[in-house]
């Protein structure tokens, strides 16, 4: 079933399309909260923001504008919004909470030296780099997933995932190069 | 490079995840475990599933209870077709078509077929028949079946004609107020299993606007292994049935709460008994936790309820 069908489902039928949703987008949304919250959000958490973001585009089940962006997007939006609202609510709560483990990535303060026009050349570089490239880098550094979560997801081996985000890196690296030089 | 990709992806807009996640970027995989949690919650919150109500038993609903029992067994409607193959049923053609129907089995007008009259609707087993799904029912991206499906059709009509999915729910009935339940023969009535994993939830409905009818097309393929033993389809009013609306009894037949006031149509399917697998009812039964008579007694007796005596609690009622 597309998107649209599946929008027009949630919007007559909501009791049928919710089920459909939820079994094809929980793992990108749970993947989405767990790279926002890091060790900050417990699985409980996770599973009760989840259901949240169902929960959220069912409300706004008549508004959605599949024109602006894929389902997918809009998940992986909701998905980011309730992950800040947690992160919010959670860094309100008194200290007596132990933090263990890493930063979440949430965490990391984004570096006001990535200037803007480098950073949508970047953007555009990895779309171009085509498929799974693109959703190799994608998984990598925006869900923060492992090689071998990226190669299940994929259907690529731990080491094709390894071998290929490389030359993805390399090639980067070389289009921005050329780009800086052809711009100067 | 990584640490820059790293700042670029931190702050990605949702303008710039739209150009990641098209419609057909991967799916991430998801443990289904923790995805029947979500979808459990999620319905929940939606209030898209009724939330199981606790079967508080009072003095006065106890003493009426044994009274009132009803016998389901006199509302089955048996319709006795020797193989669902040869009975022949009309059926609008869009329907026909847009599920790819057994032309034979949809040719010509049926000699019979079961009919409940039930809170000012006619509800009818137009009979049994195979086709294939069309394309838009299918569950989690996949077919239930490569080869097609095997639908119990039912029509639904007002008993005064009227064109009821005009009318809103709060007065009347919609199409999307009936569920459909599968029942096997001997085994606890369990809807919400029955409705996603083993249909699929292929559903499939079409509005014949001219006629003030309603066809639904319910896709009974996976229970066909029970061939043998009996199968049942219920038409409710609801999402699903639980023991407060129907229950198995002790002697085998099923049986609607009581004071049970919604829909009742029961229907016992008109299958082969050739086409019973009994490896797949195996599988099916290790798999989905069906409970006979005996076990879903004991289960409940566990959390200190009787579940013979569990009273009817209509949805919209506070008591």
């Amino acid at each position: 079933m597309n998107e649209q069908a599946l929008v027009a489902l949630l919007q007559t039928q909501p009791e049928r399309a919710l089920p459909l949703l939820i079994d094809r987008y929980t793992g990108l949304v749970l993947s989405v909260l767990r790279a926002k919250t890091g060790n900050l959000a417990q699985q409980e958490d996770r599973e009760e923001l989840a259901s949240d973001c169902f929960v959220a585009l069912y409300d706004m089940r008549d508004r959605i504008d599949l024109s602006k962006g894929s389902l997918a997007s809009l998940f992986a939006s909701i998905a980011q919004r309730k992950a800040v609202d947690f992160m919010r609510r959670t860094t309100r709560r008194p200290q007596s909470e132990p933090l263990d483990g890493e930063p979440p990535n949430a965490a990391v303060q984004p570096d006001p030296t990535v200037a803007l026009t480098e950073r949508k050349a970047l953007l555009d570089a990895v779309r171009d780099l085509g498929e799974p490239d693109a959703t190799i880098v994608f998984c990598k550094y925006y869900l923060g997933e492992s090689h071998r979560e990226i190669g299940d997801a994929l259907g690529l081996s731990e080491n094709a995932v390894t071998k290929r985000l490389r030359r993805s890196l390399e090639k980067l690296q070389s289009t921005l190069k050329g780009e800086t030089e052809h711009g100067t | 490079m990584e640490h820059k990709l790293q700042e670029a992806f931190h702050t990605l807009t949702e303008a710039e995840l739209a150009m990641f996640l098209t419609e057909d970027a991967a799916q991430l995989p998801s443990d289904p475990a923790l995805t029947a949690r979500v979808r459990q919650r999620t319905l929940e919150k939606a209030g898209l599933t009724p939330a199981r109500k606790e079967p508080a038993m009072t003095k006065n609903n106890t003493r009426k209870h044994w009274k009132t029992l009803l016998v389901a067994a006199a509302l089955v409607v048996l319709v006795a077709f020797s193989a669902f193959a040869v009975v022949k049923f009309a059926l609008p053609k869009a329907m026909v078509d847009d599920l790819s129907l057994d032309a034979n089995t949809v040719a010509s007008d049926a000699a019979d077929k079961a009919v409940c009259k039930t809170n000012g609707l006619v509800i009818a087993l137009e009979g049994v028949t195979t086709g294939k799904l069309p394309e838009g029912y299918t569950f989690n991206g996949a077919r239930p079946t490569d080869d097609g499906c095997t639908y119990a059709i039912v029509s639904i009509r007002s008993e005064d004609g009227k064109p009821f999915w005009y009318v809103s729910d709060s007065e009347g009935y919609h199409a999307n107020n009936f569920g459909f339940t599968l029942l096997i023969d001997g085994y606890a009535p369990n809807g919400s299993m029955f409705k996603t994993d083993y249909t699929h939830d292929g559903r499939y409905c079409y509005e014949d606007r001219e006629n003030n009818v309603l066809y639904w097309a319910y896709d009974i393929t996976n229970a066909l292994c029970f061939a043998d033993r009996g199968v049942l389809l219920q038409v409710c009013d609801g999402m699903t049935s639980g023991p407060e609306e129907i229950r198995i009894g002790k002697d085998g037949g099923f049986y609607f709460a009581d004071g049970y006031t919604g829909v009742r149509a029961l229907f016992e399917l008109p299958l082969d008994p050739a086409l019973a697998d009994g490896e797949k009812a195996a599988a099916w039964e290790s798999e989905a936790c069906f409970n006979t008579y005996d076990e879903i007694v004991a289960l409940f007796a566990a959390q200190g309820i009787d579940y013979d005596t569990i009273p009817y609690a209509a949805p919209d009622s506070n008591s």
